[in-house]
């Protein structure tokens, strides 16, 4: 066994339940970004391969869009802080999964303003599993607000915590074999990735959108190591190498483990990178995190609305684990369409499918869109 | 091979001299000096300097009144590697070193921007570790939004083909280290002994020839640590990109044996059966991180406000995946040049074998106690 492992006691999770509503500061809500820049929202794009959007990139288009200026993708705020359970600590060298996210956005995030969150777990709450038995759901609340002290989002966030010699034990998903990308698959792939539209300043009007309207799907993947590297621009790889990266493990011994190879130690994070890693909690290879897949899920829906589009709420579960090789395809589609509040919304199922026809991410969303008969800057 | 196995040819040469002069076209990573931005290079570089990472710090305490970027994060606007100029497509590229020239500070919100131009294509036939190779310079010059130079700096790239280099095997030999206990707390112990001068001043006065400075650890290296430093300098190539990238330059794509999907020749970066491919046991790191770490080493010496003026390092050999560095220096002279009170040093850095992977010298600009005001020194010359 390569990564550490411990059991879920019934003193570890009393432990927990104390730290429940309580504000969490420092380290503890360590931020990537304190400001949306130029370059953090670039960043950002990069590393969940959100590269043609000029309303997030290009300061001329955006000067012409209703913001006036370049604004940051719904889920960028991620990089200011990361909503799951595992900042919540507790049961040391027991695994954390993120397990899912959901989102509610109030007002944009424009270029440069500079956001701050806060953070508290709100629940705890015990359930079985066939993955790993007896395991441990961490529900916790982000709120973020910008330098006006307006408060723009509001993001819940969940980590189930497992034991990794149980979940190593049952086994579910050591079936899952890597996946060989045929010719045929790559062209498709291709294909796809040139053909992305994004609407941008073509409004989609809410008049012209009806019940079962489907998005142009966005292709991700196949998933390795590049496509890791690149989610580390969007939240950070760099806080824990080296000194860092000693002064943590010092601190933090169960965010540990040896590489058997180098006797050197190194944090659990690697499951993303190092199938020897990800073997240790009975996981095939390695695999994505589940925030950047959610972000994923998040462009195939900022790609449809376009520019004059505001995303209001997205909420999505990592049910499966994609793992390198893996190909994750993004769709979405409506499923209601109505007015309320002087708005005009259309709510949509939207998720992320596997290769193998798998729905690995299965979410909701709500999209204010532009309405002809509404005022101008409604 | 796995990967192309490019040739150089004379018509490949030829093709690459013209480009000798032209301005290439780069892409740049941070055009902004932020203050996220400078974090992120150094967290990604492991340099715990208080003054990269805490915007007050360089507010109350440095001259310049504000918080600046190390010099190293110009590594971050653009890497100047010789591979800038491209050319030679298949034909494998090591990153050889870099020789900088400072002027000014990058102060926490500057604009910087980078032109780069290939200078010289130098041919060496017949090399022991890599039969025959081409040696590719170039020139960056970074710019702030003021127009000034803020600095210059000359890198070069050796190019050699794959195959020879897999034959001749000059790192066969070379296997990933397992380190004992007693090793690990050998490194950990010099971790601990680190530390940054800070608001604290090194006067020209005190400084002696033959002054050791206090050894800067890294490593064992892994692939968190590759992964960190590129996330904070060097742009991503992954999901869409990569293919579209490809399709332009094919002779830098391969395919994963056992997924079969596309990958970048960059994966010698973090995969060990690429590097293998090329006579490396390992994946080692890019080189440019390595001279991060020596002026980490430097600027721990030398506080917040003196000035690095010159750096020289060549890459001589891979760090690879489980090496340890130790970075070292030493002053090797200490003299005056008009009103600058200056140093040399030897800085290198060496790895658990005691091989010397990267050496290097460096010049400093001290304060002098003969000079009253030191720090106004810096607003007279609006450094």
């Amino acid at each position: 066994m390569v990564l550490g492992q411990a059991r879920i006691t019934d003193e570890g999770v009393a432990n927990l339940k104390t730290r429940v509503g309580s504000y969490f500061k420092g380290e503890y809500i360590f931020a990537h970004n304190h400001m949306m820049t130029k370059d953090g929202i670039a960043h950002w794009c990069d590393g969940i391969g959100d590269y043609r959007n000029p309303l997030y990139r290009d300061p001329n288009y955006a000067a012409k869009t209703k913001y006036g200026t370049i604004v940051a993708p719904p889920c960028s705020l991620n990089s200011i802080l990361n909503v799951s359970g595992m900042r919540v600590g507790g049961l040391p060298g027991v695994h954390s999964f993120h397990s899912g996210w959901d989102w509610l956005w109030l007002k944009p995030v424009y270029l440069n303003d500079t956001i701050t969150g806060t953070y508290r777990p709100v629940d705890i709450v015990e359930k079985k599993s066939e993955f790993a038995l007896r395991t441990v759901i961490i529900y916790a609340e982000g709120i973020y607000r910008n330098q006006r002290d307006e408060i723009v989002a509001r993001c819940i966030g969940w980590s189930i915590r497992a034991e990794r010699g149980t979940a190593r034990d049952q086994g579910k998903y050591k079936e899952i074999k890597q996946y060989w990308i045929t010719p045929e698959m790559q062209a498709q792939i291709e294909d796809m990735m040139e053909k992305e539209e994004i609407r941008g300043a073509n409004p989609r009007y809410w008049e012209d959108v009806n019940v079962g309207d489907t998005t142009q799907p966005l292709v991700k993947g196949p998933l390795g190591v590049g496509e890791m590297m690149a989610w580390a621009h969007s939240i950070g790889g760099g806080g824990e190498v080296h000194a860092f990266k000693v002064r943590s493990l010092r601190k933090h011994p169960a965010w540990g483990w040896k590489n058997p190879e180098t006797g050197a130690s190194e944090t659990i994070d690697q499951v993303h990178e190092q199938e020897e890693a990800a073997k240790g909690i009975a996981i095939p290879a390695a695999y994505d995190v589940g925030a950047q897949r959610n972000s994923w899920v998040s462009q195939g829906i900022t790609n449809w609305m376009g520019d004059d589009g505001f995303l209001k709420n997205l909420y999505c579960e990592y049910r499966r684990f994609n793992v390198y090789g893996d190909i994750q395809f993004i769709k979405a589609k409506v499923t209601r369409k109505y007015e309320k509040d002087g708005e005009h919304l259309v709510d949509m199922d939207a998720w992320a499918e596997n290769q193998r026809g798998e729905v690995t991410a299965p979410g909701k969303a709500t999209v204010a869109l532009p309405s002809k008969t509404a005022k101008k800057g409604k | 091979m796995l990967m192309p196995d490019g040739k150089i040819t004379a018509e490949g040469i030829k093709e690459l001299k013209k480009r000798i002069g032209v301005p290439l076209r780069i892409k740049i990573y941070n055009e902004e000096a932020s203050i996220d931005a400078i974090r992120h290079f150094a967290h990604g570089v492991g340099d715990t300097n208080e003054a990269w990472d805490n915007p007050g710090h360089g507010f109350i305490s440095s001259t310049y009144g504000c918080m600046v970027a190390p010099p190293s994060f110009l590594y971050s606007v653009v890497w100047p590697s010789g591979i800038l100029a491209g050319g030679l497509p298949g034909v494998h590229s090591f990153f050889g070193g870099n020789d900088w020239e400072f002027f000014h500070v990058v102060r926490a919100g500057d604009k910087i921007s980078a032109e780069a131009k290939l200078t010289d294509v130098v041919e060496k036939n017949n090399s022991k570790a890599a039969g025959n190779t081409v040696i590719q310079y170039v020139e960056v010059i970074y710019k702030n939004q003021y127009g000034d130079m803020v600095a210059k700096a000359k890198g070069w790239s050796i190019r050699a083909e794959r195959s020879a280099l897999k034959e001749k095997g000059k790192y066969a030999n070379v296997k990933k280290h397992r380190f004992t206990e007693p090793e690990m707390k050998a490194i950990y112990d010099a971790y601990d002994k680190e530390e940054a001068l800070g608001v604290k001043i090194r006067y020209w006065d005190d400084v002696k020839v033959g002054d050791i400075l206090t050894p800067v650890a890294k490593g064992p290296l892994n692939l968190g640590d590759i992964q960190g430093y590129a996330s904070g300098a060097i742009p991503p190539l992954a999901y869409s990109e990569l293919p579209r990238y490809l399709k332009k330059h094919p002779a830098f794509g391969f395919h994963h044996p056992t997924s079969n999907r596309l990958e970048p020749v960059s994966r010698v970066n973090t995969d060990d059966y690429v590097a293998a491919e090329i006579g490396i046991n390992a994946a080692y790191d890019y080189g440019a991180d390595r001279i991060c770490w020596i002026e980490q080493l430097l600027t721990n010496w030398m506080g917040d406000d003196a000035f690095l003026k010159k750096l020289y390092v060549e890459i001589r050999q891979p760090d690879i995946i489980g090496d340890a560095t130790l970075c070292k220096g030493k002053v090797t002279k200490k003299y005056k040049d008009g009103e600058d009170h200056l140093v040399d040093l030897d800085c290198w850095a060496e790895n658990q074998r005691g091989e010397i992977t990267a050496p290097g010298k460096a010049t400093i600009r001290l304060f002098s106690r003969e000079v009253p005001g030191g720090h106004l020194y810096l607003y007279e010359h609006q450094i």
